[in-house]
């Protein structure tokens, strides 16, 4: 991770650096009291369950069952993608494994790897042709899957017994020490897979993974706008629900001792549906409540004589109503609004003067330390690049709108791109960063970047803003700018998901240099609140930091003053100056003049799809072409 | 190949008005009906029940009785869920809740067993060498004869063009006076009675059971979604195409593996023409 290009010493007056010694002991505290609660309720439930063989039953299926929903709550709660197929990946595991032990007499402990890796590549099979549908789309297609593979599978008798099933399944060994399913000894099995099913959920939601999944499901075009595929993402989140789905698929076979393909049909998708919705679909504990909740009515849908549809009927349909993030988002809930009730203002109350004596200081004072400390915040990596764009065109059906459009930029200028709406302006930043198709050239240095994916362009250091901000509105402040430091990291998503001492490291700077950039703009107070809840001008502030932290050497601002107040505006002007101050090469698009006045060195005038004139500002805006274009006079 | 031509439309007449009904509710509602199986599987077993007298008048229960569910359906399983603004996975398994509680009412009234509905017409005829039944050739005619009435309904009426501005833009047909809340509420009517429909043909033909609704489900959205499912047109397409299938791997490649060969025509359309086969400018625009 990069080192912080920040004098200590400036004065930062309007927002004094958070609490960060408390917010860093907390932090740690909770999340071991976390990592233990996991095994202790385990242990608890098992030392409970003991004496009865019901309740050991009991406690087996429901362990089991937690496994398969967290897989689920990985793939839709958290990256919000509706997989459906994944009950035949949960049959795949059960049945690959058998079909191991029973026809080649692979033992217990190999056939479980075996088969949690052929579901993994089964889910990421799915996930490879479903890139691109919405979600509907998605669920009819994983439905289908879901039911074609078992078809499939049941005319295949020696894997999965036809409509029969598989009877004699052998029993796991422990060091010679049989397991058998049902008693209590299977259930520290299972239970032992349930922890670190749990420790691998934790280390997720603790982790950059948890971002970048909340960013898949929340806005695609975020994560690849710091960096990261969103295809790859996806691949990541299917793997890591196919892995445990399997997982729960061989602990189930072997806890049943007798499968049979009905075990994993619809009926099974729908129980599942419901934990992981009627938990709380993105929530860490979401898979518990989800369970506890269905063993409870699986018990009262066996004391009303076999009413399951019913039960689980009413169970969807009130859920559906009442509840937007289940049980846990439901818990989530009272817990704010009991701490908002005993400290009425959690958020801003340490430095009360900020925002209100910021908008009564002088703005021109403000600006001026605005700009100072961004000064000191920006790091120039890249030196003496240049943009080249050649004879850019994009076509839309019959419109051209952009039409053989030539120029260049280097670091270290910053250059207007303006024009009447509906110039070509935006889609020629589109065409740039990969958003829409173009023909020509655009060269970085060079190399050809026309065509290659947006993450690949954030990566070789060209970042963007958007007309209306694209943030991620579930994740706070400071996580979404956190988001560019997951992003462009050394660190993958593989020692991410598992959170390692790089991933941490790397995690603690990215917060460290987050929390810094937020702090420059003014924004140290709302950091730990949540992007939805922000208005217009402070999103945009966030994308700009979120800019900042992948130290791009050119930065494509689209209209970042659209829409703000005159005071956000003399704060984004400010920003945009001392970005031009360093060696970053700008490129703004704006209609404000005096801004691009202000702050440009060059300008270019776009009117339908075309370069009309271009040069130093003050020589641009005295040609008789730009004034009628933007006026509307003949010229 | 007169076998497979027969049996191939007499598939597609089962799945038309199924397919219809899904596209019709997601055109104007936005939400795919996961309980499309259970509203069949319904039908089917209501209409083995309630006809066992006059078979006339069981058909027209079960229609009234489709229609009545629903609009019930709508009633209890979206309006409050889009009151709260519930996102459409949300709506899609209200859909799903409520065809599970169908399902209950067919397990307790009717037991759940495979029911069949007794030919309307008896006897068969013979097409060249090939011999079917009356019944198959009437299931055809009457798909048929559906299709008609709702291109009648939908492309030559005012509800048919307010339907269309409910899908359109509910906000703005609502600013031009239509009362959304009634056609959406229509269109679920309509809806049910085709599922209702389909479950009866099926029934009249093989026989349903509550263990066959999930490929109920399946069959209409896969022939949906591979027809495009915004128009009439293609959702009669679809239909057609995936009952051929289904008979063509049934006759030709392979016995019982008809889903998979869906899936694999379904995954083909989705990556080439993710918009439907049957999806042109013009047409698309229409419920």
């Amino acid at each position: 991770m990069s080192t912080i290009g920040l004098d200590k010493t400036a004065p930062r007056a309007q927002s004094p650096a958070p609490r960060k010694a408390d917010g860093l002991k907390q932090a740690l505290t909770s999340s071991w009291a976390k990592h233990v609660a996991g095994p202790l309720v385990l242990v608890i439930v098992g030392l409970v369950a003991s004496g009865n063989d019901y309740y050991v039953h009991l406690a087996s299926a429901g362990v089991i069952a937690y496994i398969l929903t967290a897989a689920f709550n990985i793939v839709y709660g958290y990256a919000g993608i509706f997989n459906l197929s994944i009950v035949i990946t949960y049959g795949v595991g059960a049945f690959t494994s058998v079909y191991l032990e029973v026809q080649f007499g692979i033992p217990f402990w190999p056939s479980l790897v075996i088969a949690v890796a052929v579901a993994t590549v089964l889910s990421v099979l799915v996930a490879v042709p479903t890139r691109g549908l919405n979600e509907l789309f998605l669920a009819i297609q994983t439905l289908a899957f879901a039911l074609a593979l078992a078809e499939i599978m049941v005319n295949w008798h020696k894997f999965s017994g036809g409509t029969i099933g598989v009877y004699g399944i052998p029993l796991p060994t422990f060091f010679g020490y049989q397991l058998t399913g049902g008693f209590l000894s299977y259930y520290w099995l299972a239970a032992f897979f349930a922890w670190l099913t749990y420790e691998l959920v934790l280390r997720i939601h603790l982790s950059a993974m948890r971002r970048k999944l909340t960013a898949l499901r929340e806005g695609p075009r975020v994560l690849a706008a710091v960096g990261v595929s969103p295809d790859s993402t996806r691949l990541v989140a299917f793997a890591l629900s196919g892995a445990l789905a399997g997982l729960a698929g061989v602990l189930f076979a072997h806890f049943q001792l007798v499968i049979d393909l009905d075990t994993f049909s619809f009926t099974r998708l729908v129980a599942l549906l419901l934990a992981a919705i009627l938990g709380g679909g993105g929530y860490f504990l979401g898979p518990v409540f989800g369970v506890i909740a269905i063993v409870v009515m699986d018990e009262l849908s066996l004391a009303t004589s076999q009413a399951q549809d019913l039960v689980y009927g009413v169970g969807i349909l009130v859920l559906v109503v009442l509840t937007r993030g289940g049980i846990a988002g439901g818990l989530d809930n009272l817990v704010k609004w009991i701490v908002h009730r005993r400290r009425p203002d959690p958020v801003g109350e340490p430095e009360p003067e900020d925002a209100e004596s910021a908008a009564d200081a002088d703005p021109a004072a403000v600006t001026e330390a605005v700009t100072h400390r961004l000064a000191d915040a920006v790091k120039a990596v890249h030196r003496d690049l240049r943009v080249e764009v050649r004879e850019v065109s994009v076509a839309f059906g019959g419109t051209t709108a952009v039409n053989d459009v030539s120029l260049s930029f280097s670091t270290g200028e910053v250059i207007g791109l303006i024009g009447p709406n509906g110039a070509g302006k935006t889609t020629l930043l589109n065409a740039i960063t990969g958003d829409v198709r173009a023909t020509g050239s655009v060269r970085l240095g060079d190399d050809e970047i026309l065509g290659s994916p947006p993450q690949n362009l954030v990566r070789s250091g060209i970042g963007r803003t958007f007309q209306s901000p694209k943030v991620i509105p579930e994740l706070t402040l400071l996580e979404n700018v956190m988001l560019a430091g997951d992003g462009i990291g050394k660190v993958g998503w593989f020692r991410q998901s598992l959170l390692s001492p790089a991933a941490r490291r790397q995690a603690v700077a990215g917060r460290e240099r987050a929390m810094t950039l937020l702090a420059d703009l003014a924004l140290a107070d709302r950091a730990h609140s949540r992007a939805k809840d922000q208005p217009y001008g402070v999103l945009r502030l966030v994308e700009i930091a979120r800019n900042l932290m992948l130290d791009p050497a050119f930065l494509l601002l689209d209209e970042p003053g659209a829409g703000l107040t005159e005071f956000e505006r003399e704060e984004i002007a400010a920003t945009v100056r001392a970005l031009g101050a360093r060696d970053l090469g700008v490129v703004l698009v704006d209609h404000n003049l005096p801004l691009i006045t202000s702050a440009c060195d060059r300008v270019y005038v776009l009117d339908h799809g075309q370069v009309i004139a271009e040069g130093p500002p003050a020589e641009v805006f005295a040609q008789q072409e730009v004034i009628s274009a933007y006026l509307g006079v003949p010229g | 190949m007169i076998s497979l031509v027969v049996t191939g439309l007499s598939q597609a007449a089962v799945l038309i008005p199924l397919v219809l009904a899904v596209s019709l509710v997601f055109r104007v509602s936005g939400v795919v009906n996961f309980g499309a199986g259970n509203f069949c599987v319904f039908a089917g077993a209501a209409c083995a029940s309630w006809g066992t007298h006059n078979s006339g008048v069981g058909v027209l229960l079960t229609i009234l009785a489709g229609g009545i569910l629903g609009a019930l359906c709508y009633v209890v399983a979206i309006v409050p869920a889009q009151r709260k603004k519930v996102p459409v996975i949300g709506l899609t398994l209200a859909t799903l809740g409520f065809g599970l509680l169908l399902n209950f009412l067919t397990r307790t009234w009717f037991g759940g067993e495979p029911s069949i509905v007794q030919p309307w017409i008896h006897g068969s005829v013979s097409i060249g060498s090939y011999e079917t039944s009356k019944q198959r050739l009437l299931v055809i005619g009457l798909s048929l004869l559906l299709v008609i009435v709702m291109w009648f309904l939908f492309d030559r009426t005012l509800i048919g063009h307010h339907l269309s501005a409910v899908s359109f833009d509910h906000e703005l047909a609502e600013v031009y006076g239509v009362r959304t809340m009634r056609f959406e509420l229509l269109a679920w009517v309509v809806s049910s009675a085709c599922l209702v429909i389909g479950g009866v043909f099926q029934a009249s033909l093989g026989s349903v059971s509550v263990d066959v609704a999930p490929t109920l489900l399946v069959l209409s959205l896969v022939g949906a979604v591979i027809g495009g499912l915004g128009s009439l047109f293609g959702a009669v397409g679809g239909a057609v195409v995936a009952g051929f299938v289904m008979t063509f791997t049934d006759q030709h490649i392979a016995a019982s593996y008809h889903l998979t060969s869906l899936f694999v025509i379904l995954s083909l359309v989705l990556l080439v023409r993710p918009t439907g086969l049957f999806t042109f400018r013009g047409t698309a625009e229409r419920v």
